[in-house]
C-alpha cells in the first residue's frame, strides 16, 4: 500500500463509527485523495514561522531561551513589599508544616518556583514549558523564566533549571510538592538528569495556608489567598487552565496568548514571595511594621491553636483558642471545641503541682 | 445398577480407572459414550541443571526437593541464559515457572542485585500466586531483593517504594499500558536495568486484546531502549498451533521455541458423552446440564474430587443446586459440594480453594474462573458440560485433574452444536497437535493508531533521514521502526487528530490529555449503551453498541437471569435504553440485514472445471459491512409460536474490516442443483455452518466472525459467502481462513454428513424451516464437491472483478 492509500484507509477506519453520522462523513475517495495531496503539500512546506514574546534571550550557548525580570526589594506586589519576609523566624514554617527541615529556611535565600505545564494529568507526555525561578540577589528580586520554545530543547532547559535549583538552599512553591516537583523530576529522569530536590528543604505554601484559612475562605487556591491575605488584584490575568492551549498555539505559529502566560507565571512567583512573608508573620498576627495581618483572624487563630494541640503545646494552644474567641467574638466549631477541651485539660494537668 | 457402581467407587482402590470402567459398563450411560480415548502414562525425562546455572540456585532448588530438571526446562533455561528469547509452549503443570524463575534469579545474582525483571500475567490471581512463589525463592537466597505485585489493588503510598525497590515486578497488561509505561520516568530504575520480560499465558493473546498487547510490548521495548536496556523475552503458553509464528507476530522477532514436554503424566482417559436423541427429525438431544446431573451419580463420590465446568454462570448455580439436593445419593453432604464463579466475594472464593486443596470439598461446579492460575491442587475427574470453545481451554480444564502419576478422567458432554458433535466423533483432534491458529494483527490500523498515540505520549518519534526522492518516512525506532504504516499514522495523528506536532524529523505529543486512559486493550469501545430502569432510575445492564441494535430496540424484551424488562425508549444518539419491568409470555428476536461491499481484494485462489471455466474460488480482502436491524418477532416461550412482528427504526451499523470469501461459479452451482428453489436458504445455512465450525481452526468465538451469504453477489456476480472479522480493520482471522479453508470445508462436511438429523438441525446447517426441505442435502453436496478434488491455486485478481 502506498502512503496515500494507508492514509485514506486510516481516515475511513477511524471515522466515528456511529451510524447516524457515518453517512454525512462519507467522503468520496476521489475527494479524499485530493485532500490528502493538499495536506502533503502543506507538510512539505515546513513549520510556520514562530514569534517569541518580547524579551526572550538565548542562554547556555543558545540552547535555552529565558526571560529575566527584576524587581526592587521594595517593590509592592499587592499590599506587601517583596522584601518584607527578610529575617523572618523560620521555626514557624517547621511548626505549621510539621516539617523540622524547614526550621532553618531563610526566605531571603530561598528559590521561589512555579512552572507552567501542558496539562495536569502527569505522565511522560506532560511538558513543563515554562519554569519560573525567583530569588533575591543583592537587594533585588530576580525572576528567571526558562521557556521551551522548541520541544527538542527540553533537555537543555531541564539541565539549566536543575542547576539553578541545586544551587539554592531551599525551595518555596505553592502545591509544588505534589505537582511541579514531580513534573520536573519525571522529565529530568526521562533525560537522565539527576533531580535536584532530594534532601532540599521545600516549603510548600499550599498546605499550611490551607490549614490556616480553609474554614474561612471559599477555597485555598493561590488566587483567593493572594487576594485575601496580600491584597493582590491581578489585571487581565490569563487563567492557568489556558496555559496549555497558549503554548500549543505558540508552537503552531500563533503566539498571541503566550505573553499572558509569562505574566501569569511572573505574578505567581511574586505571590509566593509575599505569601511566604505573610505566613512567617502568622504567630505575630502583625506585619513587621506593626500593622495588623490581613485575612480572617479568628479562623487563623483557631487553626494555630489546633496545630499547637497536635504539637502538644497545650498551654500555648489554650492561649490561641482564647484569641480565636476574641478575634471572632463568637462560637467555636464543634471539632475545635473538642480540641480546646483537650488543651484545657492537658494545660491544667501540666500546671498542677 | 447405579448402586453397585458407587459401592465400587467408595471401596475401589484404583479410583478413576474404576469409574471409567463403571461408565463403560453402565447399561444406560455406556452406549451414549461415543468414544473413549486414553493416553498411557508417561515417565518423566529429567537431567541435571544446565552447567551455566549458578550453583547457589542449584543448591536452593535441591534443598527444596528439586534435584533435577525436566529436559524441556533444561533447554529453556540454557537458551535463556545464552541470551535468547524463549517461548515454552507445553501443557498445564509441566513446570513452566521454573523455566523463567531460574534465569531471572540468575540475572539478579550475576548483577549483584541490579538486574530487574518484569512479569506480565493475564489475571490478578495468577500474579499474586506467582509473586508469593518468587518471594519465597528470593528470601531463601537471603538477599535484600524483592518481588512484588503491582496492580490496581496496590495502595498508592506503597507504590513509590515498590517502584524503587522492586527487583521483580509482577503486573498485568492493563497496568503496564495505562500505569507504568505512561509514567516510565517513575520506573526509570526498572527500565535502566531490565534484563527479562516474562509474559505468561501468551496463548490468550489473540484478537484485539493480543494485537493491542503486542503493541504494548513494542512500547515497552522502546522505553527500555531509551533507558539503555534491551530485555530478553521469556514467553510461556499452553500448547499451541504454530508457536513460532505466534511469537514472531507478538514480538516482531524470532524466538527459541520449546514444545517437547518431558514432565511425567499419569494415564489420561477421555470419554465423550453424547446425550440421547430426543427428536431424531429435529436432531434435538437431551440437555447437557441435565445429563451432567444424571452422570454425577457415577462421577462423584467420597473418595475422589470431581470438577464440573459449565459455560455460563447461571448453569453453575443450577447444577450446584441440583447436586446439593442429590448429595446423599452420592454419599456426600451438601457442604462437600460447592459452586465457584466470578462474582463470588474473595473470601468465599479463598475458602473454596482451600477446601479443594485440603480435599474437604469433593465436588466443585465452576465456570472458566477455575480454568487458569488459581491453585486448587490436582483433582481426579473433570466433567466438561459442553466443549469450552477452544482446545486451549479444553486442556486447561482437563489439566485440573491428574495427580502425579495417577490416572485421571475427563468426561466431555456434547451439546447439539456443530463443533461439539464434530469432536464427539473425532476426540483424537483434541489429543493431537493443536489446530487452532491465533488471529493476531498488531498492525491493524485502528489498534496501531491508538497504540502509536500512547507511544507518542511516552517518547517523541523520530524519522530517519529521508533519502532524496523518498516519499514516506521511516522511523528511527527500535520497535515501531519495522512497521511501515507507523509514520503515516503519526502524520495522521498530527494533522487530522491534532494530538501531535511534527517539527522537522520529530513528532511530539502536543495535547492536554492522557491517551492510555481512553485506549482499551480489549477493544471494548467506550460507547456502550446503558440500560436504565425507568422506575428505579438504576442501570440494570450495559451492552456494546453493535449488539444494541438487536437487543434494546424499542419493544425488545430484555432479559437478565429470567427477569424481563420491555424497552420503552432507545435513545440511540445518547446511548441510553429505558426499560420497564414486565411479566411477559414472549421474548423478542430481531432480524438483521447485512450487506457486504467489497473495497479491495488482496488475494485469490481458484480451480477450473474440466471445460476450463472457473469452478470455485476463495478470496481475501477489505470489505465494508452495513448491518441494519429490520424487524423483530415476538415469540412465545416454550411453544415458540410467533405472536407478532414489528419494524425496527434504527440507523445502520457500519464497519470496515477484512473478509474471507468463498464463491462458486454459476455452472458449478447448477451442477450441484444450487439453482433449484431452495438454494438461497441452503447457501445461507452453509455460511452459518462454516462460521460455527471455524473455532476448530481459529482461536475465536463464533461471534468474532460475521457471515453474509449472497446468492448472487453484486460484486462477484455468482454465489458468494463472506466470513468477516467483526473487529474494525480485522485482526488476521480472514487470512487464517483463507489459508486454511480446505480443512474448514472438510470439517463442515463431516458435521453435515454425520449429523443424526434427517433434514437439517441446529447441530448442522439449521432446521428445515430455515434452510428448506432440501437444505441439508444441497449443502452436503456443495461441501462434498468443495472438500474434494484438487486444491485451489493462487491466481491473479482479475481487474474487471476487482472494480465494483
Amino acid at each position: 500500500m502506498s502512503e496515500d492509500e494507508v492514509r485514506i484507509r486510516l481516515a475511513r477506519l477511524l471515522r466515528v463509527p456511529r451510524g447516524a453520522r457515518s453517512q454525512a462523513a462519507d467522503v468520496p475517495e476521489a475527494v479524499a485523495v485530493v485532500r490528502e495531496r493538499l495536506r502533503a503539500r502543506e507538510r512539505r512546506a515546513g513549520p510556520p514561522d514562530t514569534l517569541a514574546p518580547v524579551g526572550l534571550e538565548p542562554e547556555s550557548g543558545g540552547a535555552v531561551l529565558a526571560r529575566r525580570v527584576a524587581f526592587d526589594a521594595d517593590h509592592r506586589h499587592g499590599e506587601w513589599r517583596l522584601g518584607e519576609g527578610a529575617g523572618a523566624d523560620p521555626r514557624v514554617f517547621a511548626q505549621l508544616c510539621r516539617d523540622p527541615a524547614l526550621a532553618s529556611l531563610e526566605l531571603s535565600r530561598a528559590l521561589y518556583l512555579d512552572t507552567e505545564t501542558s496539562g495536569l494529568s502527569g505522565g511522560a507526555g506532560t511538558w513543563v514549558f515554562l519554569v519560573g525561578l525567583g530569588r533575591f540577589d543583592a537587594g533585588r528580586f530576580e525572576i528567571w523564566q526558562g521557556f521551551l520554545a522548541d520541544p527538542g530543547a527540553e533537555r537543555a532547559l531541564l539541565l539549566e533549571a536543575a542547576a539553578r535549583i541545586r544551587a539554592a538552599s531551599a525551595v518555596v512553591s505553592f502545591f509544588g510538592k505534589s505537582f511541579d516537583r514531580h513534573r520536573l523530576e519525571d522529565k529530568m529522569r526521562l533525560h537522565g538528569i539527576e533531580p535536584p530536590f532530594a534532601g532540599k528543604a521545600h516549603l510548600d505554601l499550599y498546605h499550611p495556608l490551607r490549614r490556616l484559612y480553609r474554614a474561612a475562605l471559599e477555597d485555598a487556591r493561590l488566587k483567593t489567598l493572594e487576594r485575601e491575605l496580600c491584597g493582590v488584584a491581578r489585571q487581565d490575568d490569563l487563567p492557568g487552565s489556558r496555559a496549555p492551549a497558549a503554548w500549543f498555539d505558540f508552537l503552531h505559529g500563533r503566539p498571541h496568548e503566550l505573553e499572558g502566560v509569562f505574566r501569569h507565571n511572573r505574578d505567581d512567583v511574586l505571590s509566593l514571595v509575599t505569601l511566604a512573608a505573610h505566613l512567617s508573620r502568622t504567630l505575630f498576627e502583625t506585619r513587621a511594621d506593626g500593622s495588623p495581618l490581613s485575612g480572617p483572624a479568628a479562623a487563623r487563630a483557631r487553626a494555630v491553636a489546633k496545630v499547637l494541640v497536635e504539637a502538644r503545646e497545650h498551654r500555648q494552644a489554650l492561649a490561641w483558642f482564647d484569641r480565636a474567641v476574641e478575634r471572632g467574638g463568637g462560637s467555636i466549631p464543634a471539632d475545635h471545641a473538642r480540641l480546646w477541651e483537650r488543651a484545657r485539660r492537658r494545660a491544667g494537668a501540666g500546671a498542677a503541682p | 445398577m447405579g448402586e453397585s457402581i458407587r459401592q465400587r467407587n467408595r471401596t475401589g482402590s484404583s479410583g478413576v480407572a474404576a469409574i471409567a470402567r463403571a461408565l463403560r459398563e453402565d447399561p444406560r450411560f455406556g452406549p451414549r459414550f461415543e468414544r473413549w480415548h486414553s493416553i498411557p502414562a508417561r515417565a518423566a525425562r529429567t537431567q541435571d541443571f544446565p552447567a551455566r546455572v549458578n550453583p547457589r540456585l542449584v543448591d536452593l532448588h535441591r534443598s527444596r526437593g528439586i534435584a533435577e530438571v525436566y529436559e524441556h526446562q533444561a533447554r529453556a533455561i540454557a537458551a535463556a541464559l545464552e541470551g535468547q528469547d524463549v517461548l515454552v509452549a507445553t501443557p498445564t503443570a509441566s513446570g513452566k515457572t521454573l523455566c523463567y524463575s531460574i534465569p531471572v534469579l540468575q540475572a539478579l545474582l550475576d548483577s549483584k542485585g541490579s538486574a530487574r525483571s518484569l512479569f506480565l500475567f493475564p489475571t490478578k490471581a495468577l500474579s499474586q500466586d506467582q509473586s508469593a512463589g518468587l518471594t519465597t525463592l528470593v528470601e531463601a537466597l537471603g538477599e535484600p531483593w524483592h518481588a512484588f505485585t503491582y496492580d490496581g489493588d496496590t495502595p498508592p503510598p506503597v507504590r513509590r517504594t515498590l517502584r524503587d525497590r522492586g527487583h521483580l515486578v509482577l503486573t498485568n497488561p492493563w497496568m503496564l499500558h495505562a500505569g507504568i509505561l505512561p509514567n516510565h520516568a517513575k520506573w526509570s530504575e526498572l527500565f535502566r536495568d531490565l534484563a527479562y520480560v516474562v509474559v505468561d499465558e501468551v496463548h490468550t493473546l489473540g484478537g484485539v486484546f493480543g494485537s493491542s498487547v503486542a503493541n504494548v510490548l513494542r512500547r515497552l521495548v522502546r522505553i527500555a531502549r531509551h533507558y539503555g536496556s534491551d530485555p530478553r523475552f521469556l514467553l510461556c503458553s499452553a500448547t499451541l498451533a504454530e508457536p513460532a509464528a505466534h511469537a514472531r507476530r507478538l514480538l516482531g522477532r524470532d524466538v527459541t521455541v520449546i514444545t517437547e514436554d518431558a514432565s511425567p503424566c499419569g494415564e489420561r482417559i477421555l470419554g465423550v458423552y453424547n446425550p440421547p436423541m430426543l427428536n431424531p427429525v429435529a436432531g434435538l438431544r437431551a440437555n447437557a446440564l441435565e445429563e451432567a446431573r444424571e452422570l454425577a451419580s457415577v462421577l462423584c463420590g467420597k473418595d475422589h474430587q470431581t470438577i464440573f465446568f459449565c459455560r455460563r454462570r447461571t448453569a453453575v448455580e443450577v447444577l450446584t443446586r441440583y447436586l446439593k439436593e442429590g448429595a446423599d445419593r452420592m454419599g456426600l453432604s451438601p457442604g462437600e459440594i460447592r459452586g465457584y464463579r466470578g462474582g463470588y466475594l474473595p473470601n468465599l472464593r479463598r475458602e473454596i480453594e482451600v477446601g479443594l486443596r485440603s480435599g474437604e470439598v469433593k465436588v466443585v461446579v465452576s465456570t472458566n474462573a477455575l480454568e487458569l492460575g488459581i491453585d486448587i491442587g490436582a483433582l481426579d475427574v473433570a466433567v466438561l458440560v459442553g466443549y469450552p470453545g477452544s482446545q486451549a481451554s479444553f486442556w486447561q480444564r482437563a489439566g485440573r485433574v491428574g495427580r502425579r502419576g495417577k490416572p485421571s478422567l475427563v468426561v466431555q458432554i456434547a451439546r447439539s452444536e456443530p463443533v461439539d458433535q464434530y469432536l464427539a466423533r473425532h476426540p483424537e483432534v483434541l489429543f493431537g497437535a493443536p489446530k487452532e491458529r491465533i488471529g493476531l494483527d498488531p498492525d491493524n490500523l485502528v489498534i496501531l493508531s491508538e497504540q502509536v498515540k500512547c507511544a507518542a505520549f511516552e517518547l517523541p518519534f523520530r524519522a530517519l533521514n529521508r533519502k532524496p526522492g523518498q516519499v514516506g518516512a521511516e522511523l528511527d525506532d527500535p520497535a515501531f521502526g519495522a512497521v511501515p504504516e507507523a509514520a503515516v499514522v503519526l502524520d495522521y495523528l498530527a494533522e487530522d487528530a491534532h494530538m501531535l506536532q511534527r517539527r522537522g524529523d520529530t513528532w511530539y505529543w502536543m495535547a492536554d490529555a492522557y491517551p492510555a486512559q481512553d485506549v482499551s486493550l480489549d477493544g471494548e469501545e467506550p460507547d456502550n449503551v446503558l440500560i436504565l430502569d425507568v422506575d428505579t432510575k438504576k442501570a440494570i445492564g450495559e451492552i456494546d453498541r453493535p449488539g444494541s441494535l438487536t437487543t434494546v430496540h424499542e419493544g425488545a424484551i430484555y432479559q437478565v437471569e429470567g427477569e424481563t424488562w420491555i424497552v420503552e425508549r432507545f435513545d440511540h444518539a445518547n446511548r441510553r435504553a429505558y426499560v420497564r419491568r414486565v411479566e411477559t409470555d414472549y421474548f423478542t428476536e430481531a432480524e438483521v440485514d447485512t450487506e457486504v461491499r467489497v473495497l479491495r481484494l488482496e488475494e485469490r485462489r481458484t480451480r477450473a472445471r474440466p471445460d476450463g471455466e472457473e469452478d470455485s474460488a476463495v478470496w481475501r480482502g477489505e470489505v465494508h459491512v452495513t448491518t441494519l436491524a429490520t424487524q423483530y418477532k415476538k415469540i412465545r416461550y416454550y411453544t415458540r409460536e410467533n405472536v407478532g412482528a414489528e419494524a425496527i427504526h434504527l440507523p445502520p451499523e457500519e464497519i470496515d474490516t477484512e473478509a474471507f470469501v468463498l464463491s462458486i461459479s454459476d455452472a458449478t452451482a447448477a451442477d450441484l442443483l444450487l439453482s433449484a428453489g431452495d438454494r438461497g436458504a441452503s447457501w445461507h445455512g452453509l455460511g452459518q455452518l462454516l462460521r460455527r465450525v471455524a473455532p476448530l481452526f481459529l482461536r475465536c468465538q463464533p461471534r468474532d466472525l460475521g457471515v453474509s451469504t449472497q446468492v448472487r453477489s453484486p460484486h462477484f456476480r455468482r454465489p458468494a459467502i463472506f466470513l468477516y472479522d467483526s473487529v474494525r480493520g480485522g485482526v488476521g482471522l480472514s487470512e487464517l481462513l483463507f489459508s486454511g479453508h480446505r480443512a474448514l470445508l472438510a470439517a463442515a462436511l463431516d458435521v453435515v454428513a454425520h449429523c443424526a438429523c434427517e433434514r437439517g438441525c441446529p447441530a448442522c446447517v439449521g432446521p428445515p424451516e430455515a434452510v428448506g426441505a432440501l437444505g441439508k442435502e444441497t449443502a452436503q453436496a456443495v461441501l462434498e464437491h468443495l472438500a474434494s478434488g484438487p486444491d485451489l491455486a493462487p491466481a491473479p485478481i482479475e481487474e474487471e472483478v476487482a472494480t465494483p
